[in-house]
């Protein structure tokens, strides 16, 4: 594994945490959120999926070694 | 387990009406405004799973199987989340709530399973097997 890759998850990991925190801690401030935001993150989703459906795809392609 | 991440996130919620904050000279937030901060911070918390899973999954920390997986919940989890949203628009704060309660559970599993370490095949498949998508409420 690449120290690029493990770099990627530790973000991802790192990432996680604060983002559900501050799910409530937003929230709890009572800060509205605006419409372009709500749309701008529904967006980002549907980017994220896509890109996970391509991966997906991409490692169920016939001669790409399982995962074991 | 499923039960006591319900309560969990029911508790959250409770929490969350009972002790906003405002600053001073602002009105305070009405419970749509606090819905939708919770309805996007949700779908990003749901999508910083998706990023993180597709991360595991091109580095063979999981395979396609479970990745398909993964995406069915949060796929589900979102559907879930955008009842939740929709019913708080009309005003029907109860399915709403209800609706995000349940989305909450399998986002905490999830992200606690790709965080957790070692993260291999084995036991992501162990951390995520009583892993079920949320139900909706209409």
């Amino acid at each position: 594994m690449s120290p690029a890759i493990i770099l990627a998850i530790l973000q991802s990991v790192l990432g996680a945490a604060p983002q559900l925190l501050e799910l409530f801690s937003r929230a709890k401030s009572g800060i509205p959120v605006s419409e372009s935001e709500v749309k701008a993150v529904l967006s980002q989703f549907d980017i994220d999926n896509a890109a996970f459906s391509a991966a997906i795809a991409k490692a169920e392609a016939p001669g790409t070694p399982p995962t074991v | 387990m499923r039960a006591v991440l319900l309560l969990l996130a029911v508790t959250v919620l409770i929490f969350l009406q009972g002790c906003q904050t405002t600053a001073p000279g602002q009105a305070p937030p009405t419970a749509l405004q606090t819905f939708d901060a919770l309805y996007t911070n949700a779908v990003t918390a749901d999508d910083l799973v998706v990023k993180t899973a597709t991360t595991a999954l091109q580095s063979g920390l999981i395979n396609a199987v479970q990745a398909r997986k993964v995406q069915g919940v949060t796929n589900a989890v979102k559907i879930a989340l955008d009842s939740a949203y929709a019913a708080a628009q009309v005003g029907n704060m109860s399915t709403a709530s209800g609706n995000l309660g349940n989305a909450l559970g399998p986002i905490t599993i999830l992200s606690a399973c790709l965080m957790s370490k070692p993260l291999t095949v084995a036991t992501f498949d162990a951390c995520t097997a009583k892993l079920t998508p949320p139900t909706v409420q209409p």
